[in-house]
């Protein structure tokens, strides 16, 4: 198996992309009208101050030297500080992105185990009330926004059913568990508190459902259409002729290259949830990124922003790179010819 | 020219009775979805609510500054079928007003990405194995490395918040995925008979993009074109949800949404209704979109 060069392939490809959209971020926050320094200082700061603000962040230099500046200490890990909170940027991502972080994966769990097997059963029975019904779930799914789910499902769990906690990371005046990740789930593990880990997932559950749901629809409607593909293909026919048992088909030699194109749009729904996570955590009240997130935004926080989508970006380039690992092993043609055919 | 003289003087080689007569076809396999349909009776019940917006919305005043402490927080009713927010205003009307916004938006946001997409990815197709393809393809895949609503949210933010600025930030973040989806195309099209043909013919590179290959991405650029006016609103919605879209007193679905939020489970109307609708513009537009998929594709053998 030719893993390894295809890997370092992807490797250099995404780091020239991180590259290019560090210089689009970077132009982006340079060009826009307005000084970031008196935007940060507010328009009755001395114009003094504002000038030594300015020196302080190379805005005085011209534009090439700025960038070369500014991603020199990026690679060092230095993001800056936050115009707002006056603290490094890299220490209040730290603080506020783990629970982001666990929010996401779970609804990564939700979108991948629901997502697909329905999709798998809903081929399987096609043309049966069950796959009917999926079908039309999974339009309503696609079509209706993560946050509009937010609210409806608050209404109904919440406030009709009370079956879950809607607002918060934990209950009101339980103490959260020592930090080691900042994710409480793998926190209280850590520690051996299964209390809380409980208390914490309970809070989790609507807004990753709520997260989960369009992209879940998604992948559902994209598995079922591609397993239906490929059913009809002369292979699956002939080994049905052999008699290889049906779970065998189903699940060896139908699914496999069916997964393809699901996998590849799930990374993209994946990232993109990041996006919707601000309105469903504002929603749900959930101390992730989203109040950091919004609270740099309205102030025109460059820094913070600009440190936030670089983080990001490194997320979302990591994601692909393992899809396509995950596509390559999947699929021989990639995995040995380099190509998708 | 009369009917009778379109007939009588060969209707086959009359340009305008063949584009009648596609049309007349199209719709005839557009009608056969009734999902289609309804989508279509959506999507113009929608343009007709934002057009005719003062006529037909029941508070037209309550859509800028206005304020009735009185009327606030009421439930939905007769006198106002969705309720009123907290400050008295009808929220029906508000949607209403907010469908001009959300439209706007949709069509400035396709009137740029559509065409600067669309040149940049026939260009990179067609000039394949070039450097033009290598520079437009690298730029490309840098705006498409982080997903449209995490770019638009990020540009927004660093542009002062108004419905103009959201716009450019949306715009900035959709046209590379038409520039991706043309490319694709251009590329299986270019090795096309048809194409060689011409080549060999003579024709310039400007007839060969705009006559040969453009007409042929055209059905899936319309349907793309019809997703996209829903999901526009739907990026839009989202921006205005965070602060960074049209301004208050002005109506924005998602400021709506936000502003309903924290009045959740008493006051659940002022919430629902706005995300209700902006469900409606998505499913219309994509039910719509669909249809045209369903029609424009050719025949299956």
């Amino acid at each position: 198996m030719r893993l390894g060069p295809f890997i370092l392939r992807r490797l250099a490809i995404s780091i020239f992309v991180l590259f290019g959209l560090s210089i689009l971020i970077f132009l982006i926050a340079r060009i826009v009208p307005g000084d970031p320094a008196r935007m940060a200082l507010g328009p009755r700061a001395p114009v003094d101050v504002v000038e030594r603000l300015r020196q302080q962040m190379h805005l005085d230099k011209p534009l090439l030297q700025q960038y070369g500046l500014w991603l020199w200490e990026v690679v060092h890990g230095n993001l800056g500080d936050s115009l707002v909170t006056r603290r490094p940027v890299k220490q209040d991502i730290r603080e506020f992105f783990p629970a982001t972080l666990e929010l996401v994966g779970l609804t990564a769990i939700f979108i991948a185990v629901a997502g697909i097997s329905l999709g798998v059963i809903s081929a399987r029975y096609s043309n049966t009330w069950f796959d009917n019904v999926v079908r039309l779930f999974s339009y309503l799914g696609i079509v209706t926004p993560a946050f509009a789910w937010a609210v409806i499902l608050m209404l109904l769990f919440g406030f009709v059913w009370h079956l879950f906690p809607t607002y918060g990371r934990l209950t009101e005046g339980v103490i959260p568990p020592s930090t080691i990740t900042g994710m409480y789930t793998v926190d209280s593990l850590l520690n051996g508190r299964f209390d809380l880990f409980c208390d914490a997932v309970v809070h989790l559950i609507l807004p990753a459902i709520a997260l989960a749901l369009p992209p879940m629809s998604q992948a559902a409607r994209i598995t079922r259409s591609s397993m239906a593909d490929n059913q009809n293909k002369d292979c699956i026919a002939s080994m049905i002729a052999y008699g290889v048992p049906n779970r065998i088909v189903t699940g060896k030699y139908l699914l496999k290259p069916s997964l393809i194109s699901p996998i590849t749009v799930m990374a993209l729904d994946i990232a993109a949830t990041f996006g919707y996570a601000f309105m469903v955590e504002k929603i749900f009240g959930f101390p992730g990124m989203a109040r950091y997130g919004i609270q740099v935004m309205l102030n025109k926080d460059v820094n913070a922003i600009v440190g936030v989508v670089m983080v990001l970006g490194v997320v979302f380039i990591t994601l692909n790179i393992v899809v396509d690992i995950i596509v390559a092993y999947l699929d021989p043609r990639i995995r040995l010819l380099g190509r998708s055919v | 020219m009369t009917t009778e003289g379109m007939l009588t003087s060969g209707a086959i080689e009359n340009p305008w009775f063949r584009t009648l007569d596609s049309l007349k076809r199209t719709w005839y396999k557009f009608s056969r979805n009734w999902l289609s349909v309804l989508g279509l009776v959506m999507v113009i019940t929608i343009v007709f609510l934002a057009v005719f917006a003062p006529y037909v919305a029941p508070y037209p005043q309550h859509a800028g500054k206005f304020v009735d402490f009185k009327g606030k927080n009421q439930p939905p009713s007769w006198q106002h079928l969705m309720g009123t927010d907290t400050i008295g205003r009808d929220i029906l009307s508000r949607i209403i007003f907010a469908f001009r916004n959300a439209l706007l938006m949709a069509i400035v946001v396709l009137a740029v990405s559509v065409p600067l997409g669309t040149l940049t990815g026939m260009t990179a197709g067609y000039y394949s194995g070039t450097w033009v393809e290598t520079v437009i393809m690298r730029v490309t895949d840098v705006f498409i490395s982080l997903p449209p609503i995490i770019l638009a949210l990020s540009i927004a933010a660093m542009l002062k918040p108004t419905l103009m600025n959201s716009m450019i930030a949306v715009t900035v973040s959709w046209w590379p995925w038409y520039t991706r989806m043309t490319y694709t195309l251009a590329l299986s099209i270019r090795n096309e008979y048809y194409v060689q043909a011409a080549e060999l013919t003579g024709a310039s590179k400007i007839h060969i993009l705009f006559r040969e290959i453009l007409p042929n991405c055209s059905s899936s650029l319309f349907t793309k074109m019809a997703l996209d006016v829903g999901w526009v609103t739907l990026v839009g919605a989202a921006l205005s949800f965070v602060g960074l879209g049209e301004q208050p007193p002005n109506p924005a679905l998602g400021t709506m949404i936000a502003e309903g939020v924290e009045r959740m489970p008493a006051q659940w109307w002022i919430a629902l209704f706005p995300a209700l609708a902006i469900m409606f513009v998505v499913l219309g537009f994509n039910l719509f979109g669909d249809g045209i998929r369903d029609a424009l594709s050719p025949e299956e053998a």
